[in-house]
């Protein structure tokens, strides 16, 4: 169970600690085995946002986030973009979706939302968005992400 | 030794064989068994080569009397027995030289039981399938049978022959060789016929073989530090340098190679800079002799880069605390295990990061096999970003072991999986819910 939490939605993760649709990530990631997915350009965005990167850091102690190489999403970011299918400006998350598997994804960005989508960019299991709290069994039945050393 | 094995000693009840590499880190909250599974350790390798001598109650770890060891089974009861053991891979050109191929590993298992209040030995092991041999002891000085495992079966000697044989001998495999021969020798060929089950010249040849090579598995007794180190003092008089579990022989060991000339001298003094200056601890380590005699007192001085030369006494605590470490895991020697408890205390987290990644390079690079008991962050990460970030670092020189209390006061040890990326696979349900639960907490959740 993996979820990609998008660098636009890190400080209000962060700091709206009682939103219900970040509380059920919370309990998921504390309760229910949920692990976060970092790597790339997206690791680097959340490293700029206060706190996030304690918060990174005690999650991948906890084995409780999984940090792809760098290198290998930033070469897949490269791939995605010269597809040219790529509508949002967040060709990095799509990288990592499609280096560790992960299919959900935390996110209000429309186009992002879009790609993230589209099989054509994110290869089946078709991608998934989670929004709100009413979406929880998105995470509780989102798929495993491959370990990052396969 | 690959793996350490324990039954009912104290907080184990049954737990899996502990998986060990070069490094291995024991975490875990107070209490969870992890000073117990470092003297378990040592116990083991004392067992393997002297049945006869294991000491229960020798510093740093001090196990008690059997009723302080054997593992607590609620009311007044502990457990019947106890054991110790581990395994250990045989090289792939051995398993085949006795006709009959040897299974990887070999395995040693002591077994105890109480005897007036204490520990003696009821049974000692050794086997790798499918030869074996098996000593029966009836109390500390007789053995009662001894059985030997070949591919024709188990095979069991008894009566006089064996209960003769001297208890302090036991352990050697010439003997048991010469012992084994000699029964088989005397019994009738009436008696063998009818047991059918009876080892060859070849077996008993393979069965020593075992013996001596699980025996050879650690060729240096392993070395244990104790969690608090000695007091530094402004001098000191040139003593023992034999090696204290406190670290007291280091001041010694210091003024005894850093006033020499040899190679020995540049390793240290080059390691010890490298590790000064990567810690901020230090940049040089020197020797203040007081008289010219050989003989005469000495100080222990730290310069921190074009300042006077400061006391070991005047600098920080954590100086002091963390320099016997740091001697003794630089000049052990190639193929030795050191047990270490907390060599991060009165560190800096700078420093035990430090103390993270010259741990793993002298583990890897000089072939030294280190069990760290450890509750420092910063040296468990340091360690994991240097398998992520260097070539010449795998998951698999280092081993987690985390140490977990289970309801009813039994603990149980996890091995933790670390990948490439130094991201921790199979982290247990539990694993650090304490620190989730603070950062959760921190941030308002």
């Amino acid at each position: 169970m993996a979820l990609i939490i998008d660098a636009n939605k890190v400080a209000d993760y962060l700091n709206h600690t009682h939103d219900p649709a970040n509380r059920v990530i919370y309990d998921w990631i504390e309760n229910k085995g949920g692990k976060l997915v970092f790597g790339g350009r997206q690791l680097q965005e959340w490293g700029r946002i206060n706190k996030a990167g304690r918060y990174v850091r005690t999650l991948l102690e906890a084995g409780r986030a999984l940090k792809y190489a760098t290198e290998e999403v930033d070469n897949k970011e490269g791939e995605v973009e010269s597809t040219g299918l790529c509508h949002s400006d967040d060709p990095h998350v799509i990288a990592l979706a499609c280096v560790s598997g992960a299919r959900v994804l935390y996110s209000q960005d429309r186009d992002l939302c879009d790609d993230f989508r589209n099989t054509n960019l994110v290869p089946r299991p078709r991608g998934k968005i989670y929004k709100r709290a009413q979406h929880r069994r998105l995470l509780l039945e989102a798929p495993a992400c491959r370990s990052p050393s396969s | 030794m690959t793996s350490l094995t324990m039954n009912n000693v104290r907080c184990f009840a049954d737990p899996d064989p502990a998986p060990l590499a070069p490094l291995t880190l024991l975490v875990g909250e107070n209490s969870t068994g992890k000073s117990t599974f470092l003297a378990s350790v040592r116990l083991a390798w004392e067992l393997a080569h002297d049945p006869m001598s294991a000491d229960f109650n020798k510093e740093p770890f001090l196990l008690g009397s059997y009723d302080d060891i054997g593992n607590y089974r609620g009311s007044r009861w502990r457990a019947d027995t106890f054991s110790v053991g581990f395994s250990c891979p045989f090289p792939k050109s051995t398993t085949k030289r006795w006709g009959t191929e040897l299974t990887e590993d070999g395995v040693f298992l002591a077994t105890f039981k109480r005897q007036d209040s204490l520990p003696v030995l009821a049974q000692w092991q050794f086997t790798a399938m499918p030869y074996g041999i098996t000593l029966t002891f009836e109390d500390a000085s007789t053995i009662s049978a001894c059985e030997l495992m070949s591919p024709n079966g188990c095979y069991t000697l008894s009566g006089p022959a064996v209960e003769q044989m001297p208890a302090q001998y036991a352990g050697e495999p010439w003997y048991l060789a010469h012992v084994a021969r000699s029964y088989l020798k005397r019994e009738s060929a009436a008696r063998l016929t009818e047991a059918g089950e009876r080892p060859n010249e070849q077996h008993i040849r393979a069965i020593s073989f075992v013996v001596r090579r699980i025996r050879e598995e650690f060729l240096q007794r392993p070395y244990a530090t104790a969690p608090i180190r000695t007091k530094p003092r402004r001098t000191y008089d040139p003593l023992s340098l034999r090696p204290e579990p406190e670290g007291g022989h280091v001041p010694m060991i210091l003024a005894k190679t850093l006033s020499g000339k040899s190679r020995q001298r540049a390793r240290l003094q080059k390691a010890l800079e490298k590790f000064g200056k990567a810690s901020g601890l230090y940049s040089a380590v020197k020797i203040k002799k007081l008289g010219r005699k050989e003989g005469t007192p000495f100080q222990v001085k730290l310069n921190f880069g074009g300042q006077p030369d400061f006391n070991l006494v005047d600098v920080g605590y954590g100086v002091s605390q963390a320099l016997p470490i740091v001697v003794d895991i630089i000049r052990a020697e190639k193929g030795s295990t050191l047990l270490i408890q907390q060599p991060e205390v009165h560190l800096h987290p700078r420093a035990q990061a430090a103390l993270g990644s010259l741990l793993i390079e002298l583990a890897v690079a000089e072939k030294k096999r280190f069990i760290v008991e450890t509750h420092s962050d910063y040296l468990i990460d340091r360690v994991r970003m240097d398998i992520r970030d260097s070539d010449k670092l795998s998951p698999k020189d280092v081993q987690l072991l985390y140490f977990d209390r289970q309801d009813g006061g039994n603990a149980d040890i996890h091995a933790l999986e670390l990948d490439k990326q130094g991201n921790i696979t199979n982290a247990p349900a539990g694993y650090r819910d304490f620190f989730l639960r603070e950062e959760h907490r921190f941030i308002g959740v």
